[in-house]
């Protein structure tokens, strides 16, 4: 397009993801073009150009009407939609637009709001209640175009959509839907205005609740106490006012009920509020009928359900305040996180400290933390030492020490020194920000098991409806008189019954309690799949080094042949300086810590997987394994009782030479983490089968598998073969978990039924599994797991309760009772054991933020409640 | 007569409920239609 700009008139588009859109943009514009041949559409740039002289406006607005919004592209404008190579060098950007092009902004005019990053577009969506409307709302948003994938939390009240599209055309397919809906640009302004809005909603609810209530009870009281429910010519008159005056609260109290079921019929769905207009109408509509002709029916069907309606309609709205009150509650866990954030940093500019808002920090500040202040943005420490309490994001209870260089997390705390450090991620990029989103995403996905219960419910209203008619016939031809009566009753009883709403808090609601309580433990969880799945696991993989080990090797043992071991630190040492393997750093600590003078050694040279090597005084000295100074022509039988009883504890002997003369040998191992083996024993606990890979040789990887007390190991695995020993254990039938911490684990972590990458750990590691370990003690995979069993035991009651309560009741209310005991449930009854049934859903899944795993640390319990600690800070 | 009707009148309400709930989603249809390109 930029080849011949002048020539052409030119559209940017957004929504057009396939060729059926091209076709149809195509013939859209047909009739103004002329032949829809010239009509070309850049599915990568998003842009359409039309032969000269085309009226670009009515073009876009053409467009725009098929359904891709689109306007005329301006040369020397920022492009408003998706499209980013038309002002741009496009040799500069055809790379990288092929992927973002239906990923990055969606506004095609100028809405500001847009995809993120993800092609994402997320919305707060008001009004859903149950999972049909879940259903509603999701199929609302596919039936945009351009959108692959859309996803409703009924938990939160928020929708996702993946995808290229306006989001203005989400929040009217929502609307048009039958509910309410708002494109979340802030996150924290979302929020607080969710939770402004929730309150606002509670207290309307309330006051609904009462005037319903108290017409509904009033009505009972009027018709039982001092008339009658049947119409009789004295009363008829009071009953037709009593009538209109509860239709008015009917409408005033409940009329989100009732525009709710409208929309959706319109849009051939069913929900919730379908079986509560059609129950309380049904009811009313019949009472109506009796008070205006009572004549038309037998004497003995002349009662009147007026009340019923208003109290239905009462008890569904305290149900839905309440339910709403303990939603709030299970998204703590996120606002704990929110709540971390520093909201100013003193930044220090031209030499100058000043407070500014956390938002406007760059990459590259440097921030200035005083004791006691919370760090802003994470970045690494430029002046000052200090201990920083990062029990908020790892879990851990002891403030880690920090020192130059080292790398700082926002949200944490600095609880000594005065630092001065270097911003390196701000805004959304910092750790915290990432778990938030995570987690949030987490609580709002569904596992497998949640799919289906939203399957059933799809199909359960519109099923309801034909019971409750079926139900109607039944009774009208083989019921008891006053049959009109009865038959009304069992429809109307069956309706308000049914309401699946229970069904549909059953899983989003334990999930997100299950998420958030797992992430108090320094456990995030990134699918609700990884967490119905890590409740099954039955064989935990473990990578050794920084996952049962510290991941920092030491020297354990200083051998030399002629006793002189001084000299031996000092020659291995004098080699190492030049080398940046860990085994390095490990003998160099311990010559410092023995104060050795380090040796001066020329020509050093690293060899891979065999040791190093240098010269002194024109002779070679090799450090490294068995094998290669055996192949170098060394001697090394004296030194192998000593090479013996390193390996028998674990660790990894490294044979020093001098030419062909051996010198002596150094252990070097990898301790233990002290809470590895309890963490293991957890495992043993849970019915849970440990497994070690690593890489070590066969005698130190069994020395550690014995220390640790685990139950099987494979030594000299090479990192790349870690996802052979995943995959073939899954082909055993086993449901595998991994347990690694870097990024050469990530094939394996992803080959695994659930990954649990340990460590704040690298991105890679982090995608590749299903649930990160933000402490680096092993005793997150046993808590992950236990909350997990706890969560998907709660989901399964949540969701047995309400198959029970729906399958039970619906018989009961049909009147399956009548022939034996002559039982008939009222309609109030079954509107009350609604409400009751979303109530005690949503009130079982809260008992799960009591839940505690059976890690109990030893130091004093204030100090290790991750709980506890966060509330403090 | 008058059970004829209220009988004949429920099933045609059923064969409604069917018929608009399941086979004329126009809704769904047009939505998975255009999944269907990707």
């Amino acid at each position: 397009m930029t080849d011949t700009p002048v020539l052409q008139t030119t559209l940017s588009i957004s929504g057009a993801s396939c060729q059926g859109c091209v076709k149809k943009i195509r013939s859209a514009l047909e009739p103004l073009t002329g032949d829809a041949e010239l009509v070309e559409v850049d599915l990568e740039k998003q842009t359409v150009d039309l032969p000269e002289g085309v009226d670009a406006d009515e073009a876009a607005r053409i467009v725009t009407e098929t359904g891709y919004p689109a306007e005329p592209f301006q040369e020397d404008a920022e492009p408003a939609s998706c499209c980013s190579s038309g002002n741009e060098d496009e040799a500069d950007t055809a790379d990288d637009s092929e992927d973002q092009a239906t990923e990055a902004d969606s506004a095609p005019t100028g809405s500001g709001a847009a995809a993120g990053a993800d092609g994402q577009i997320h919305l707060s969506v008001t009004g859903a209640t149950c999972s049909s409307c879940v259903n509603t709302i999701e199929k609302a948003l596919m039936s945009v175009s351009g959108i692959s994938h859309s996803h409703m939390n009924l938990a939160d009240n928020t929708a996702t959509a993946t995808g290229d599209a306006d989001p203005e055309a989400l929040v009217k397919a929502i609307e048009s839907a039958g509910y309410g809906a708002s494109v979340i640009e802030d996150e924290d302004e979302a929020d607080a205005r969710k939770q402004e809005e929730d309150r606002k909603q509670y207290k309307t609810l309330l006051i609904k609740m009462a005037v319903s209530l108290s017409l509904g009870l009033g009505l009972m009281v009027y018709g039982m106490g001092f008339d009658t429910m049947m119409v009789t010519d004295a009363n008829q008159l009071t009953w037709l006012n009593l009538g209109i005056l509860t239709l008015g609260v009917m409408i005033a109290t409940g009329r989100h009920f009732y525009t709710g079921a409208w929309k959706a019929f319109r849009h051939h769905n069913a929900n919730m509020d379908t079986l509560i207009a059609l129950g309380t109408g049904t009811a009313w509509l019949y009472s109506i009928v009796v008070t205006s002709i009572p004549g038309a029916l037998p004497e003995m069907a002349r009662h009147v359900y007026f009340e019923a309606s208003a109290m239905i309609i009462g008890l569904i709205n305290l149900g839905q305040a309440l339910e709403l009150r303990a939603k709030g509650k299970t998204s703590e866990a996120v606002r704990r996180l929110l709540d971390l954030r520093a909201k100013t940093a003193r930044v220090i500019r031209d030499g100058e400290e000043q407070d500014i808002p956390v938002e406007e920090v760059l990459k590259g500040d440097h921030i200035r933390v005083r004791p006691g202040e919370k760090l802003p943005v994470d970045g690494v420490i430029a002046e000052g030492s200090t201990r920083i309490d990062e029990s908020m994001l790892t879990g851990e209870p002891m403030p880690v020490s920090k020192s130059e260089g080292d790398e700082v997390s926002a949200g944490t705390l600095n609880t000594h020194g005065s630092i001065v450090y270097e911003a390196t991620r701000v805004g959304s990029d910092t750790a915290l920000a990432q778990i938030i989103k995570l987690v949030k995403k987490a609580q709002g996905s569904k596992p497998a098991i949640g799919r289906l219960a939203d399957k059933i419910s799809s199909v359960f209203v519109p099923t309801v409806m034909l019971i409750a008619v079926v139900a109607a016939l039944v009774w009208y031809n083989v019921g008891p008189e006053p049959a009109v009566v009865h038959m009304m009753v069992a429809a109307t009883t069956v309706l308000i019954i049914a309401c699946p709403c229970a069904l549909g808090l059953a899983t989003p609601m334990s999930v997100m309690v299950g998420v958030g309580k797992a992430a108090e433990y320094g456990a995030l969880i990134r699918q609700g799949d990884a967490l119905q799945t890590a409740g099954k696991l039955d064989l935990v993989i473990l990578d050794k080094t920084g996952t049962i080990t510290e991941g920092h090797p030491a020297v354990t043992r200083v051998h030399a042949s002629d006793g002189e071991e001084q000299r031996l630190l000092a020659l291995a040492a004098g080699l190492e300086q030049h080398s940046e393997h860990p085994l390095a750093e490990a003998i160099l600590a311990k010559a410092k810590e023995k104060s050795v003078q380090l040796e001066k050694l020329t020509g050093f040279e690293a060899l891979n997987g065999k040791g190093v090597q240098g010269e002194l005084d024109g002779k070679p000295v090799r450090l490294g394994n068995r094998r290669w100074l055996e192949d170098q022509g060394v001697t090394l039988g004296d030194l192998d009782d000593a090479a013996h009883s390193i390996t028998q504890e674990a660790g990894t002997p490294l044979f020093l030479a001098l030419g062909t003369e051996a010198l002596g040998v150094i252990g070097v191992a990898d301790a233990i983490k002290p809470d590895s083996k309890a963490a293991i024993q957890r495992l043993h606990k849970a019915g849970i089968k440990v497994m070690m890979v690593t890489g070590d040789v066969d005698a130190t990887a069994k020395a550690i598998a014995k220390k640790a007390g685990i139950d099987d190991y494979r030594a000299e695995v090479l990192p790349e073969d870690k996802a052979e020993v995943v995959s073939e254990m899954r082909g055993k039938g086993h449901t595998v978990a991994m347990v690694g911490d870097g990024i050469n684990d990530a094939p394996a972590l992803a080959a695994a039924d659930v990954g649990f990458a340990i460590g704040t750990g690298t991105d890679v590691a982090i995608e590749s599994a299903g649930i990160t370990l933000m402490r680096g003690s092993l005793h997150g995979v046993p808590d992950a797991i236990e909350i997990s069993r706890a969560t998907v035991k709660n989901i399964h009651q949540n969701l047995f309760g309400a198959f029970v309560y729906n399958t039970m009741g619906i018989p009961v209310a049909a009147g399956l009772l009548y022939p034996v005991w002559g039982i008939l449930m009222s309609p109030i009854l079954a509107g009350a054991a609604m409400s009751l049934s979303s109530v005690t859903v949503v009130s079982n899944a809260n008992r799960l933020r009591l839940f505690r795993t059976s890690h109990r640390p030893e130091q004093n319990d204030s100090n290790s409640d991750p709980k506890q600690q966060q509330e403090r800070n | 007569m008058e059970t004829m009707l209220v009988n004949v009148g429920g099933l045609a309400l059923m064969a409604a409920i069917v018929w608009w709930f399941w086979l004329s989603g126009s809704d769904d249809t047009g939505s998975s239609k255009h999944q269907h390109h990707h």
